[in-house]
């Protein structure tokens, strides 16, 4: 199995809350992290998104944010609670601008290669306001938007399952 | 959590793997499909972007001036009918007993009665007659009357003889000329012996035949 991500599977959850997180300050950028694993499906490498937890400590303005060493330690407290050895996959952060394309500045691509270049982590970026979103890695040196590889997903048992009886 | 289908598998590149059976993990769509056609819980989420005051405001005022424009054409497309005094027709019925006992006798307006009823005033007056029945023309108008067997027209002043059976129905139409407005009188039965329209029929003559 080589090291490259076949698809990104992210819990249904994890959206409609990064959402309501990022609501909460429309003037100014906000982050957090995504949380997940990685995932052996069918033979593929799957990157697994299963809960976001947002950034305690950072500095932002309207058009940039940088997380605090302090919301990293917070993070490895918070995913040392999982059974399941979570780790962290990737960041979130907001692009408060009403627009149609949210692709990241270069404060987003200073941050991107710093501490999420591994070839699982992702970097979402939301705009709260326009709704609009993508999703994007680094590979080959270069920052690409992977939003194709992206698929809402439930699991077994679930309780969004049972009620949908999906 | 253990429920869900994730089961550990391996440690490669210092990297936990798990294991999921395709059949556990239900795929729900692409939230970055511009169609967004995910399920519906997922997407009601998307759709909650906050709607502006100004915008629940401005649906509110469109509402209410659709309703009040609305309520205005109805009633300015009822003014109109009333305006076109052509259309009205009062229906006059008059029921008798064989005996000849007034039974009822009523003026039936076919539309908006409401607005009618100030300016509401017959023309003309109706008189029992040993023969007939006797219309008198008390308006200053010409009064056009058709009936079965009979035509004509009273001049201001005048009167008109309906010859009628005791147990006869007639039916006749009496035409304002000048106003255009039309009373269709039903006399349904019985010897008529009570006058309409006018106050002071008493004095009025009970024969037509002398005219």
């Amino acid at each position: 199995m080589k090291n490259s991500v076949k698809k990104i599977a992210m819990n249904y959850q994890v959206l409609p809350g990064i959402y309501k997180d990022l609501q909460r300050d429309l003037r100014n950028e906000m982050a957090g992290f995504l949380i997940g694993c990685m995932l052996s499906v069918d033979r593929e490498l799957w990157l697994y998104i299963g809960d976001f937890c947002p950034a305690t400590d950072y500095t932002s303005t309207h058009t940039g944010v940088r997380i605090n060493p302090k919301s990293f330690l917070d993070l490895d407290k918070r995913l040392a609670h999982y059974k399941r050895n979570y780790i962290c996959v990737g960041w979130y952060h907001s692009h408060p601008f009403n627009s149609d394309f949210v692709q990241p500045s270069h404060v987003d691509v200073q941050t991107i290669f710093q501490s999420f270049s591994d070839f699982y982590h992702v970097s979402l970026i939301v705009d709260p306001i326009s709704n609009n979103m993508d999703i994007w890695k680094v590979r080959d040196g270069n920052i690409i938007s992977v939003k194709e590889m992206v698929s809402l997903v439930a699991l077994k048992g679930n309780e969004y399952v049972k009620r949908w009886k999906l | 959590m253990e429920e869900d289908g994730i089961e550990w598998d391996h440690v490669k590149d210092n990297l936990k793997i798990f294991k999921v059976d395709e059949e556990n993990l239900i795929e729900l769509g692409n939230p970055f499909q511009p169609d967004r056609s995910y399920a519906p819980e997922i997407r009601k989420v998307y759709v909650k972007a906050p709607l502006p005051k100004w915008y629940v405001a401005l649906l509110i005022v469109f509402i209410l001036l659709t309703g009040i424009f609305f309520v205005k054409s109805l009633t300015d497309n009822s003014i109109a009918r009333i305006l076109e005094a052509e259309e009205i027709t009062y229906v006059l019925e008059i029921e008798y007993s064989p005996e000849g006992e007034l039974l009822q006798y009523y003026l039936k307006i076919n539309i908006e009665k409401e607005y009618l009823k100030e300016s509401f005033g017959v023309p003309f007056s109706l008189h029992r007659s040993r023969d007939g029945i006797m219309i008198k023309n008390n308006s200053s108008h010409t009064l056009r009357i058709s009936q079965l067997h009979h035509r004509g027209s009273i001049q201001p002043g005048e009167d008109y003889l309906i010859m009628r059976a005791p147990d006869e129905v007639i039916e006749m139409e009496i035409v304002d000329v000048e106003t255009g407005i039309t009373y269709r009188i039903i006399v349904h039965r019985g010897v008529m012996h009570e006058e309409f329209g006018q106050e002071d029929s008493d004095e009025l003559p009970s024969t037509a035949g002398d005219i």
